[in-house]
């Protein structure tokens, strides 16, 4: 597990402090296994786009579905 | 109004009426000790109500001069529960030597104050005072509310630096904790650090992180249980009294989502908006317009609203659902709805509405959100004379000229009171709520 791996999660839980975001597993969509809606996940993003100021355009929402390909895409956007 | 005068100098704060259905409160916590200058609009104390943990601020400045409640008791609507002394607002110091009246508590608790190094601490004045220099950095302390004088400088000279503030304003904004917190956290193996993010840090966030560590404690009977009882009563109400139609129309978003991804697309993160707040922004306009779906029936005739208070129907993860208001939300942006409501969720989600939230709403909105069924035909909430229920955003075939195109659509539905309005109200209300939204995001621009 990453780093982003760890701020992915707690972003998660800063949104919903009620779900357990260890639980979630890396490579499952993580909004339907934390119960997030649209408005969470702008949220979790925005977490996201503050801790490690990156900002995932709506058109690429469908590419971060899992706890793993949104660590991949932030891990790729960092380089760049 | 929550205050109202006792003397010339000091007025009482009253447990507030936090709904129509409210008759007592209790106090959970409080957020301000005797001697403590508050603002308008300062949270002063959290009230647990059958629905929710409610923050309910002071609409006058002034100094507290005494806690009459102490927490954990529960006290009927209207009761007084805290004296403010108004006469020593407006003097332009520090929370600096109030005057010590006597207090329904055993020991001084600390106050509300900053935890850490660089934050204001009782009797630790540093020798020589910090200096702003730079009218950047002043104005940015002013924004994040930093007290220059608490600042660590770290610049030659005593000179703050624009990372000084920075630094101050996230300590003291995010490491402040209440009296009731501090005695929670003493003991247990929780650290500061478990709290990020989280303003002022209340006894109710250390409940909740203690029992997420410990998921198997046995609950005791549950908000969620009470909650459950309180829609029972309102929706069975509801169902007895209100002689219900429903009508539904299938709208077309293809303008407003095209133009609203265009403009999001140009927008940092914080600033998209997303279609579920373009809807409630819609339904809030197109209420004002039709008068006979926006306000109450009480003792047998129509009360209209003079402005669109919107009721949101929001479900909470524990079960249930709440239906905090938005005020005047008619007169709002695409963008100022889409804050409001982010700020909405994110105080559900944290079960700490504020005191506002729960105003009476005019009328409400049902949203099933993106993954739903397609259409809701809702329950009104008494005495309200109407509710709007979207179903999932989708698409679906649409035909444009003779032919099926595909489109992002929504079914929306009007229910409405029977005896308020006639299913053509309803259906008017609906045609307009296609052309409203056919223009709202062009007309922003």
């Amino acid at each position: 597990m990453t780093d982003l791996h760890q701020l992915i999660r707690d972003a998660i839980y800063l949104v919903a402090p009620d779900v357990d975001p260890a639980g979630i597993a890396g490579d499952v969509d993580f909004r339907e296994a934390a119960g997030l809606d649209s408005m969470d996940l702008l949220n979790v993003l925005a977490e996201l786009a503050r801790t490690t100021g990156i900002e995932v355009p709506e058109a690429d929402y469908a590419s971060v579905a899992t706890i793993d390909d949104l660590a991949a895409y932030l891990a790729a956007h960092q380089l760049a | 109004m929550t205050m109202s005068a006792r003397t010339q100098q000091s007025v009482e704060f009253r447990m507030p009426s936090l709904g129509a259905d409210m008759t007592e409160g209790r106090v959970t916590e409080w957020l301000v000790s005797p001697g403590d200058e508050v603002e308008r609009g300062q949270i002063i104390v959290v009230v647990e109500t059958d629905k929710s943990d409610i923050e309910v601020e002071v609409f006058q400045p002034g100094v507290i001069s005494q806690l009459l409640v102490e927490e954990g008791e529960k006290v009927p609507v209207g009761t007084p529960i805290a004296l403010i002394d108004v006469a020593g607002a407006g003097v332009s110091e520090g929370p600096s030597e109030p005057k010590q009246p006597d207090r329904p508590k055993q020991a001084a608790s600390p106050k509300l104050a900053v935890t850490a190094p660089t934050g204001r601490a009782e009797g630790s004045e540093p020798s020589r005072p910090p200096m702003i220099t730079s009218p950047v950095v002043r104005r940015l302390a002013t924004d994040l509310h930093v007290d220059v004088a608490h600042v660590h400088a770290t610049g030659p000279g005593g000179r703050v630096h624009r990372d000084d503030v920075l630094a101050a304003s996230r300590t003291s904004l995010r490491r402040r904790i209440t009296p009731r917190a501090r005695r929670l956290l003493e003991g247990t193996a929780l650290e500061l650090d478990a709290f990020a993010g989280i303003d002022v840090i209340t006894g109710a966030d250390v409940v909740r992180e203690l029992s997420r560590r410990t998921p198997l404690r046995a609950e005791q009977p549950s908000r969620a249980d009470t909650m459950r009882q309180q829609i029972a009563t309102l929706m069975a109400r509801s169902w007895a009294e209100i002689p219900h139609y429903h009508v539904t129309k299938r709208l077309d978003l293809s303008s407003m989502i095209g133009e609203l991804q265009a403009r999001n697309n140009e927008r940092s993160l914080q600033e998209r908006v997303l279609p579920a707040a373009v809807l409630l922004c819609a339904s809030a306009r197109v209420a004002a317009l039709t008068p006979a779906c926006n306000g109450w029936w009480r003792d047998g005739h129509f009360e209209p609203a003079s402005s669109v208070a919107l009721g949101v129907i929001l479900s909470v993860r524990e079960g249930g659902i709440i239906a905090p208001t938005i005020g005047a939300a008619n007169e709002l942006t695409t963008t100022e709805m889409m804050q409001r409501l982010s700020e909405l969720v994110q105080r559900v989600r944290h079960g700490r509405l504020r005191g506002g939230d729960l105003a009476e709403a005019s009328i409400t909105v049902s949203n099933l959100g993106d993954r739903g069924a397609e259409s809701v035909l809702g329950v009104i909430h008494p005495p309200q004379v109407a509710l709007v229920g979207f179903g999932c955003v989708h698409d679906d075939l649409w035909a444009v000229g003779g032919e099926p195109v595909v489109r992002p659509t929504v079914v929306a539905s009007l229910s409405g009171d029977h005896r308020a309005s006639d299913g053509l109200a309803g259906s008017l209300y609906l045609t307009q709520l296609q052309s409203m939204l056919d223009t709202i995001i062009s007309e922003e621009s």
